[in-house]
């Protein structure tokens, strides 16, 4: 009889400890392919969420007055638009998103409004990132709603606004900031409008420089980007940063503790089952041992149970894991429910690590099975 | 073909040392029909045991056929008694799971027997357990376990059967059954020793030897 079929018949006569090794490895395992199937989602939903919010940097011009950027929410003054490219085209730092800009007041229809100049997004090279900002063409403008409301403008109309034509390519909802005054046109209009060609006052960046604990990214940036831009300077978005990187965070914190605890108890729990296995079976490997089998033979029978119970763990585990993941998953992650999905690579590694963590599970046991005396077990009987 | 020479098994218990076996010497010739002896902690199992080369002794040798067993390494020494020593217990030892033809066939595992299995089937025809052959052991009475366990025994054709009070569990009637296929199995040529403190095996004997406080005390041919 072979020990593969020795382990299948004491598997099927033992059935309840067989179920019960075998749960601790599906919840387990069930838990570790929940955690990272979440981890993937509640990050792709942070990086979204954070997305819509904002940028992470605001790289406006050198001389700008703090005071007046603040207040009015961009630079007076301005900087060559190819900052942007040199921005773009660097080694050394990363980026996610890159949109350069001209914002300016004037006036329309004797009302004052901002105008807001929007370059092509700028993505780094091979990423391609679906857009932070919408795409507005050449000779379109997109108008707040407010100074739709005050100069009774509708989408499809023409505007005359500093000596040029603009479509109107749609109103903006109300946003109850100075977007419902804003004109969002192509940067080359801005730049036309305000009569200030080829330039910029400010490049949004995002995903150019998280917050990292104990140190102090902006300096770094700031000292790499006055080489590069020496007319600019770099004022990031602390809150927006903080507030991603602590999500973000949040959730690894979250998944390093429980799961620990959650494999712990469970290899603990495999452990001491497997040791009621081999109090089980004291008599028969007295008998094994009386019989001639070596430590090896009775190290297989034990870790061939490990291992089949990990083996079947895994998937079933995967797929509990799985199915919580799929069900539970789109409510709590709304915005990006239809990209929760099966993660077959976690099948992968489950079905690796599963029988391992079953086996070292049972390892004390399985040895304590191999140090029997075999005398002294069968005179015991 | 058995020679025990000097044989000392201590305990170190907290009251002191035990000389479980103590200084125990004897030879057993080829085809004998051993009965060992004496009340409970008499230390017959323990020598069984040594015997069995599943107990180091703390002293003296156990040479069968020739080969000092505990001059062996444990892997030889598992090889060396799954070869030629067949074990019977009190309690039968019967592996639950399996079946009365697996558990005899358990037994040549290691050995990788010739013909196991129609070797088998036919020690289980010989001790009229065909009938229960797939019956697992629950399914069995106390005779019928015993007469399983002795065919396990029997499967390897040892020289050398060693039953540790294999008649304690069972009625007078069994007990007879079982002792009757012993007696067979030694009239075929192999070396019996029986371990018992009741006198049903002495019938059956061509040598007894009584035990008292790991001594010898009478060793008398039947």
């Amino acid at each position: 009889m072979t020990i593969l079929k020795l382990i299948i018949k004491e598997i099927a006569h033992r059935k309840i400890i067989f179920v019960l090794s075998m749960l601790a490895v599906v919840i387990a395992v069930a838990f570790y392919v929940l955690f990272f199937t979440a981890a993937t989602a509640a990050n792709r939903e942070t990086t979204r969420l954070m997305r819509d919010i904002g940028f992470n940097i605001r790289i406006i011009p050198k001389q700008t007055d703090m005071g007046t950027f603040y207040l009015q929410g961009f630079s007076d003054e301005t900087m060559p638009e190819d900052y942007v490219d040199v921005f773009a085209t660097q080694k050394g730092i990363g980026y996610n998103h890159l949109v350069a800009t001209l914002n300016g007041r004037t006036q329309y229809s004797g009302h004052n409004i901002i105008i807001r100049g929007l370059a092509p997004e700028i993505c780094p090279p091979g990423k391609a990132k679906s857009p932070m900002v919408f795409a507005i063409e050449k000779g379109t403008v997109f108008i707040g709603h407010e100074v739709a409301n005050l100069c009774d403008i509708n989408k499809g109309s023409t505007i005359h606004i500093g000596n040029i034509d603009l479509t109107v390519a749609g109103i903006l909802a109300e946003s109850g900031s100075a977007d419902d005054i804003t004109m969002q046109c192509h940067l080359a209009d801005a730049q036309a409008i305000l009569n200030k060609p080829a330039c910029i006052n400010e490049i949004k960046a995002i995903d150019c420089l998280c917050f990292v604990p104990n140190d102090n990214p902006l300096s770094i940036l700031r000292e790499q980007l006055a080489e590069l831009l020496p007319e600019g300077k770099v004022v990031q978005m602390q809150a927006i940063a903080k507030a991603r990187s602590q999500q973000r965070r949040l959730v690894k914190n979250v998944f390093a503790m429980i799961l620990p605890i959650v494999i712990i108890v469970c290899g603990l729990w495999i452990g001491i089952l497997a040791m009621t296995n081999v109090r089980q079976r004291q008599e028969e490997i007295g008998l094994a041992r009386a019989l001639g089998y070596g430590s090896p033979t009775i190290m297989t029978l034990f870790f061939g149970r490990a291992l089949i119970t990990g083996l079947i763990g895994a998937v079933i585990g995967f797929a509990v894991g799985t199915f919580l993941a799929l069900q539970f998953g789109p409510s709590i992650f709304t915005v990006t429910a239809k990209a929760i999905q099966p993660d077959y690579a976690l099948l992968n590694i489950s079905l690796i690590a599963a029988p391992a963590f079953a086996a070292v599970s049972s390892f004390i046991p399985v040895m304590i099975a191999v140090s029997q005396d075999p005398a002294t077990t069968l005179r015991q009987q | 073909m058995l020679a025990i020479e000097n044989v000392i098994k201590t305990y170190h218990k907290r009251m002191g040392k035990i000389n479980a076996i103590d200084g125990v010497s004897l030879d057993i010739a080829k085809g004998s029909f051993v009965v060992l002896n004496g009340p409970s902690g008499s230390g017959k199992t323990t020598l069984l045991m040594a015997i069995a080369s599943m107990l180091h002794p703390s002293a003296g040798s156990v040479t069968i056929d020739g080969t000092d067993i505990y001059r062996l390494s444990a892997m030889q020494r598992a090889r060396f008694r799954a070869a030629n020593i067949g074990f019977i217990f009190q309690m039968f030892h019967l592996i639950p799971y399996l079946s009365i033809i697996e558990n005899v066939l358990f037994a040549a595992g290691v050995t990788k027997t010739q013909n196991a299995r129609s070797t088998a089937k036919e020690i289980i025809a010989q001790l009229s357990l065909t009938d229960r052959m797939h019956h697992r052991p629950s399914e069995l009475s106390a005779g019928e376990k015993q007469r399983a366990a002795i065919a396990r025994a029997m499967l390897n054709k040892p020289r050398l059967i060693l039953a540790d009070e294999p008649t304690g569990n069972l009625d007078p009637h069994n007990a007879e059954i079982v002792l009757g296929h012993l007696s067979d199995y030694n009239r075929q040529g192999g070396t019996v020793i029986v371990v018992t403190h009741g006198d049903q095996a002495k019938r059956y004997a061509t040598r007894t030897i009584q035990m008292e406080n790991g001594r010898v005390v009478a060793d008398t041919a039947s």
